[in-house]
C-alpha cells in the first residue's frame, strides 16, 4: 500500500487531531476499470462536506472505501484517525449511514430494524426513532420491502440519527424520491445539524437542497477530485459574465477580452457571450467593462448547481473559443 | 459478542418459517402405517424409517438452500452493506449467519423427527439404523449437515461471483481429489490399511475440511465485505492454501509410510521363497502393515502389494511373481522380479485378471505362470503375456490348488465335497496338459475325513494327506491319489505335521502326549525311525542344513512358563537330536503345498528370533552356533 499524503485543506491542528473522515490518495479499481484515482480530501469536525459528481464518477465506491466496506486498490481511507478497513467496527459505532440503495433486509419491519440496531449502539435512543417514524408517517410494523422508496430512506435516516452519531455519511439518500419526500428528508437532516452540529459527508445530485447546508464541496469527475473547496470561497470566485462584442475602429478582432479571467465555460449566444469564470475579481471586471467593443457586460453569482455544471458537466453545445465572434 | 448475538437472533427470526415446513414434514411419517395398514413393531419401524429419511432430506435441503444464499446472496445484492455500515465485525457477521443457519438445520431435523419419536415412545426404531450408536451418529450427522452447509456456502460465493477464478477452483478441487484418490489407492495397494486408519482419516480429514471451509468463509466475509469477487478470491486462496498444505502433508505422510525400509519393520514375519536368501517379509512399519520381497544375502528389497501371500517363485529360484491391483475392484496385474539380477526392477506383465486369483504358481524355469481364478486354470507366458491355454478345473466353492508337475503339465488337487453336511472330502487330481490344452482327471481318492491337509513331494509324484486332526495320515500317489501307505492312524486326534525331506522321504512331526517326536518313513512309506525330542510342544520343522539333517523348533504348550521356542537340530539319518538355540523359529511357510528347497542353502539358515520384544530375522548356523542379525534389533 502506498503512503498517502494528507489533504491540504486541513489546518495544522486538524491534521494532527483525529478528523472524522479522510481520504488519502485513494484509488479504486474494478478489474481494469478505474472508479476513482488518487483522491484525497478530509472532512473536518463540524463540517458538512458535499461530494458531488455525475453518475459513475466514483462517489459510491469512494464512500464504501471510507466506511471500510471496500478495500481501495491503493491509498488509505480513515475514520476518526484510524484506518477504515481495519478499525471499521469500532469507528462505525460513531457513524450514522444512509446508503444510496435502501439495503435493510426486506422482511424486517422498521421496529425490528430498530430492535436490531439497539443492540449495536450503546447510545441508542428508541424514543427518537419512534418520534421520527411517527413524524414521517412510516408504519413501524410493515416489512421494509413493502415501504415506499421515500419511507425506506426515512427509516434509514431515523436509524442513522438514533444514536446521536458524530459523523453522518449520506450516500445520495434522496435518489429517486419525490419533491415532498426529499424536502422531508433534508428538513429532518437539517434539524439534526442544527441541534448537534454533526459532521457530515453527503453525496447527492440534489444540489439545490445541499446548497444551503454544505460548508465544503468536492467534485469528482471521471474518478478524479477536480475541486475541493469551502462553499463560500467557491461561490465567491465563480461568476457568470454576459456581454456583447462589437467591432470598433480600434478593435479589429475578438477573443482576448476574457484573458484576465480563468473562464471555465464560454458559450456563444445569439445576443452575445455567456461565460463562467472561476477567478472573479471586482477590479478585473471593471477593467473588462471598460474594454473597447465590450458592451452591456453584467456579472451574476452562480448557484452550486451552476458551478457544478460548469466544472463537471459537458457543454450543451460546442464551446466556442475564448471570446469567439458574436 | 453483541454483534454476533444480534445477527444470529435476526437470522433466526427472519427464517423461522422453515421450522413450520419441517413440522409439517414431520407429520407425514405418521400416516405411513395407516396407509400401509401396519401395526405393532412394523408400524413403529416404518414410521421411524420414514421420519429419518424425511428429516434428513429436509435438513439436507435446508443446509443447501441456506448455505448457498447466506452471505453470498446478500453480497451479490449488496444487502450485506446493511450490516457493514453498522458496528458489526466481519467475524460476528460470519459466525452469526452461519450459526443461525446451522441452528435452523438442527431445529428442522429435530422437529421433523419429533412426531415419530413421540408416537413410537422410543428412539430405538431410529437408533437401530445407526451402527455407531445414537451419540456418535448424531455427531456424524451434524458434521455432515455442517459440511453440506459450508460447501453450499462456498459454492454460492464462487458461482455468484461469476469470476474466472471458478475454473481454477474446479481445477484445484479436481487435483486435490485426484491426489487423495491416488494416495488412497497406493496405500491400499502397498499397505494393509486397518479400518482404524480410515476412521482416523474421517476423524482428521472431515474436521480439516470443515475447518478449511469455516476459515475460508470467514476470510471471504472479512476480506470481501461488499465485493463478491474479492470475497471469492479470499475464499479460494484460503481453501487452496489449506487444502494444498493438507494434501502435501498427507502426500508426505503417505510417501514416508510407503518408503519405509524393511529395517523399520516391527513384529515381522517372514517366509522363505527359494533356495537363495529371498524371503517375503511382512510386518508393521510406520503404523501400517507392509510386505517386502527381501534378499537376506544382499539386503536388496522390493515393496510388494498386500497380496504377498500369493507371491510365487520359480523352481530355479530366479523369478518371483505376484499380483497388484490399482484398487479393490481390480484388475489384478501380474508383476515379476528377476531375483538373480542385481539391479532388476519389478516388471508389469501384460497378464491381467478381472478377479483376484486364488492361486498363483510359476513353472520350474519361471517362463510360465499358472493361475486359478474363479475356478478357471489359465497358463500364460510371462514374457509375452500370451495365453498357453485355460480350462475350468473347479467350482469356485471347492478348494483347488495347482502346481507344475512338469514344464508341460499343471496338476490340480481339488477337494470335492464328500458326505452331505460334513467336512469330508474326496480328493480329485486333474492334469492340464498345456500342449494339448486338455484336462484329464487322473485320480480320485475315497472319501476322506475332512478337513484334509496335503503336502506334495518335490517332484510331485507322491503326496501326504492328513485327515481330520491327524486321525489318519496316508502316503498317496501324486497322480492317481491311490493310497500307497498309511503312515499313521489313531483313534484320537494328534497334532501332526507331515512334510517331505529333499530325498523324498515323508516325515511326520508329532506333538504326542509325552513329548515331541519326528517319525521318518522310507520313500515307500515304511517306518524307518522315530526320533523323540526331550520336551513336549508343537513342532515346526525347518529346512535341511544337509541332506537328512534339519532344524525343528518346538513351541512349549501354553502354561509351561516358556514362550520362546527351542530349536533342535535333528539328524534323521543318525536318529539324533540336540538343542542348539532358544527363541529361533525357522523361516518357512508350513502351508506351502510343495517344498522344493535344496539342503544346505541360505534359506535353511534363516530364522525368526523371538527372544526380544521385537522379532528379528537372523542367520544361524546350527552346527557352529554362529548367529548374525539380518534385520531387526541386535540381541
Amino acid at each position: 500500500m502506498s503512503i498517502a499524503t494528507a489533504p491540504s485543506n486541513l489546518s495544522p491542528a486538524a491534521r494532527t487531531s483525529a478528523v472524522p473522515i479522510e481520504a488519502r490518495a485513494i484509488t479504486v479499481r474494478y478489474g481494469r476499470a478505474i472508479a476513482c484515482q488518487d483522491v484525497s480530501f478530509a472532512v473536518a469536525p463540524g463540517e458538512v462536506y458535499a461530494l458531488l459528481g455525475r453518475n459513475g464518477a466514483g462517489k459510491s465506491s469512494l464512500v464504501r472505501c471510507l466506511l471500510g466496506q471496500q478495500r481501495p486498490a491503493s491509498g488509505e481511507a480513515r475514520l476518526f484517525g484510524g484506518n477504515s478497513w481495519t478499525t471499521r467496527t469500532r469507528a462505525l459505532a460513531r457513524v450514522g449511514v444512509v446508503p444510496e440503495e435502501p439495503d435493510a433486509p426486506p422482511a424486517m419491519t422498521a421496529f425490528e430494524i430498530a430492535q436490531f440496531c439497539r443492540r449495536l449502539y450503546p447510545r441508542w435512543d428508541s424514543g427518537s426513532v419512534e418520534r421520527r417514524l411517527d413524524r414521517f408517517g412510516v408504519p413501524p410494523h410493515v416489512p421494509f420491502g413493502r415501504l415506499s422508496k421515500g419511507q425506506k430512506g426515512q427509516v434509514l435516516l431515523a436509524m442513522a440519527l438514533a444514536f446521536s452519531p458524530e459523523l453522518l455519511v449520506l450516500d445520495d439518500p434522496t435518489l429517486g424520491l419525490d419533491v415532498v419526500a426529499r424536502r422531508a428528508f433534508w428538513d429532518e437532516f437539517l434539524g439534526d445539524l442544527a441541534d448537534r452540529g454533526t459532521t457530515a459527508l453527503i453525496t447527492t445530485h440534489d444540489l439545490a437542497a445541499i446548497e444551503g447546508i454544505a460548508t465544503r464541496v468536492g467534485v469528482l469527475k471521471t474518478g478524479q477530485l477536480i475541486l475541493d473547496e469551502d462553499v463560500d470561497i467557491l461561490k465567491a470566485r465563480f461568476r457568470r459574465i454576459r456581454y456583447a462584442n462589437r467591432m470598433t475602429e480600434t478593435r479589429k478582432d475578438f477573443g482576448n477580452e476574457l484573458d484576465a479571467f480563468d473562464a471555465t465555460r464560454v458559450q456563444v449566444r445569439g445576443w452575445g457571450i455567456d461565460a463562467v469564470v472561476s477567478n472573479w475579481d471586482d477590479a478585473a471586471f471593471e477593467r473588462f467593462r471598460q474594454m473597447d467593443g465590450v458592451e452591456g457586460a453584467e456579472a451574476s453569482a452562480l448557484s452550486l448547481e451552476e458551478i457544478f455544471v460548469a466544472v463537471a458537466g459537458e457543454p450543451l453545445q460546442p464551446t466556442a473559443q475564448k471570446g469567439g465572434a458574436a | 459478542m453483541s454483534g454476533f448475538l444480534a445477527v444470529t437472533r435476526r437470522e433466526l427470526s427472519e427464517k423461522r418459517f422453515v421450522l413450520f415446513a419441517a413440522a409439517a414434514a414431520g407429520l407425514f411419517p405418521l400416516a405411513i402405517p395407516i396407509v400401509a395398514r401396519l401395526r405393532g413393531a412394523g408400524a413403529g419401524e416404518s414410521r421411524g424409517f420414514a421420519a429419518v429419511i424425511l428429516a434428513a432430506t429436509v435438513a439436507g435441503g435446508l443446509a443447501i438452500a441456506l448455505g448457498s444464499s447466506v452471505l453470498s446472496g446478500e453480497i451479490a445484492t449488496r444487502r450485506i452493506g446493511f450490516f457493514f455500515s453498522r458496528p458489526v465485525s466481519a467475524g460476528a457477521l460470519w459466525a452469526g449467519k452461519l450459526s443461525a443457519a446451522m441452528l435452523l438445520v438442527i431445529a428442522a431435523l429435530a422437529i421433523a423427527l419429533a412426531p415419530s419419536m413421540i408416537v413410537n415412545r422410543s428412539l430405538s426404531p431410529l437408533g437401530d439404523l445407526f451402527p455407531t450408536g445414537p451419540a456418535a451418529s448424531c455427531a456424524i450427522g451434524l458434521g455432515f449437515f455442517l459440511l453440506v452447509l459450508l460447501l453450499s456456502n462456498a459454492a454460492g460465493i464462487a458461482i455468484r461471483s461469476r469470476s474466472p477464478l471458478l475454473a481454477a477452483d474446479v481445477l484445484v478441487l479436481a487435483l486435490v481429489a485426484l491426489a487423495f484418490w491416488s494416495m488412497g489407492m497406493r496405500l491400499q495397494r502397498f499397505a494393509v490399511v486397518p479400518g482404524t486408519i480410515y476412521w482416523l482419516l474421517v476423524v482428521v480429514l472431515a474436521p480439516l475440511l470443515l475447518a478449511a471451509l469455516l476459515i475460508a468463509a470467514h476470510r471471504a466475509t472479512a476480506k470481501g465485505r461488499t465485493d463478491l469477487r474479492e470475497a471469492h478470491r479470499a475464499l479460494s486462496t484460503s481453501l487452496w492454501l489449506i487444502l494444498g498444505v493438507s494434501t502435501v502433508a498427507c502426500a508426505a505422510w503417505s510417501a514416508w509410510v510407503l518408503a519405509a525400509p524393511p529395517a523399520s519393520v516391527k513384529d515381522l514375519y517372514a517366509r522363505s521363497l527359494g533356495t537363495q536368501g529371498w524371503v517375503v517379509l511382512s510386518g508393521r512399519t510406520r503404523g501400517l502393515e507392509a510386505n517386502y520381497l527381501y534378499d537376506s544375502m544382499t539386503g536388496r528389497f522390493e515393496r510388494i502389494s498386500n497380496e504377498s501371500w500369493r507371491t510365487a517363485i520359480s523352481g530355479d529360484g530366479r523369478t518371483a511373481a505376484w499380483v497388484e491391483a490399482p484398487s479393490q475392484v481390480g484388475p489384478w496385474t501380474v508383476k515379476t522380479l528377476r531375483l538373480d539380477a542385481a539391479n532388476a526392477r519389478p516388471v508389469e506383465t501384460r497378464i491381467d485378471f478381472s478377479r483376484q486369483p486364488s492361486s498363483l504358481v510359476l513353472s520350474p524355469q519361471g517362463d510360465q505362470i499358472a493361475a486359478l481364478e474363479n475356478g478357471i486354470l489359465s497358463v500364460t507366458e510371462l514374457s509375452t503375456g500370451r495365453s498357453r491355454g485355460s480350462a475350468r478345473v473347479s467350482d469356485r466353492r471347492y478348494p483347488a490348488t495347482p502346481f507344475f508337475a512338469a514344464p508341460d503339465v499343471v496338476r490340480v488337487l481339488r477337494q470335492n465335497p464328500g458326505r452331505q453336511g460334513t467336512p469330508d472330502v474326496q480328493l480329485e487330481i486333474l492334469e492340464f496338459r498345456i500342449s494339448t490344452r486338455k484336462v484329464t482327471v487322473t485320480g480320485t481318492s475315497e472319501t476322506l475325513r475332512g478337513p484334509v491337509f496335503v503336502q506334495v513331494g518335490a517332484a510331485g509324484e507322491r503326496i501326504v494327506v492328513r485327515e481330520k486332526a491327524g486321525l489318519r495320515i496316508t502316503l498317496r500317489d501324486g497322480r492317481t491319489a491311490a493310497r500307497l501307505a498309511t503312515l499313521r492312524e489313531s483313534p484320537s486326534p494328534v497334532a501332526s505335521w507331515p512334510f517331505f525331506l529333499s530325498d523324498g522321504r515323508p516325515v511326520l512331526a508329532l506333538n504326542s502326549a509325552g513329548s515331541g517326536a519326528l517319525e521318518i518313513f522310507s520313500t515307500g512309506g515304511a517306518s524307518e525311525r522315530r526320533i523323540v525330542l526331550p520336551e513336549r510342544g508343537a513342532l515346526r520343522p525347518g529346512r535341511e542344513i544337509a541332506a537328512g539333517v534339519l532344524t525343528v523348533s518346538l513351541f512349549s504348550p501354553l502354561g509351561s512358563g516358556r514362550t520362546a521356542p527351542a530349536l533342535y537340530l535333528v539328524d534323521t539319518n543318525a536318529g539324533t537330536s540336540r538343542r542348539v538355540a532358544n527363541g529361533l523359529m525357522p523361516v518357512v511357510d508350513p502351508w506351502t503345498l510343495q517344498t522344493s528347497i535344496l539342503p544346505g542353502t541360505e534359506a535353511s539358515r534363516l530364522f525368526l528370533s523371538t527372544e526380544d520384544a521385537r522379532i528379528s530375522l537372523v542367520r544361524f548356523d546350527p552346527t557352529t552356533g554362529r548367529r548374525t542379525t539380518v534385520l531387526g534389533p541386535q540381541p
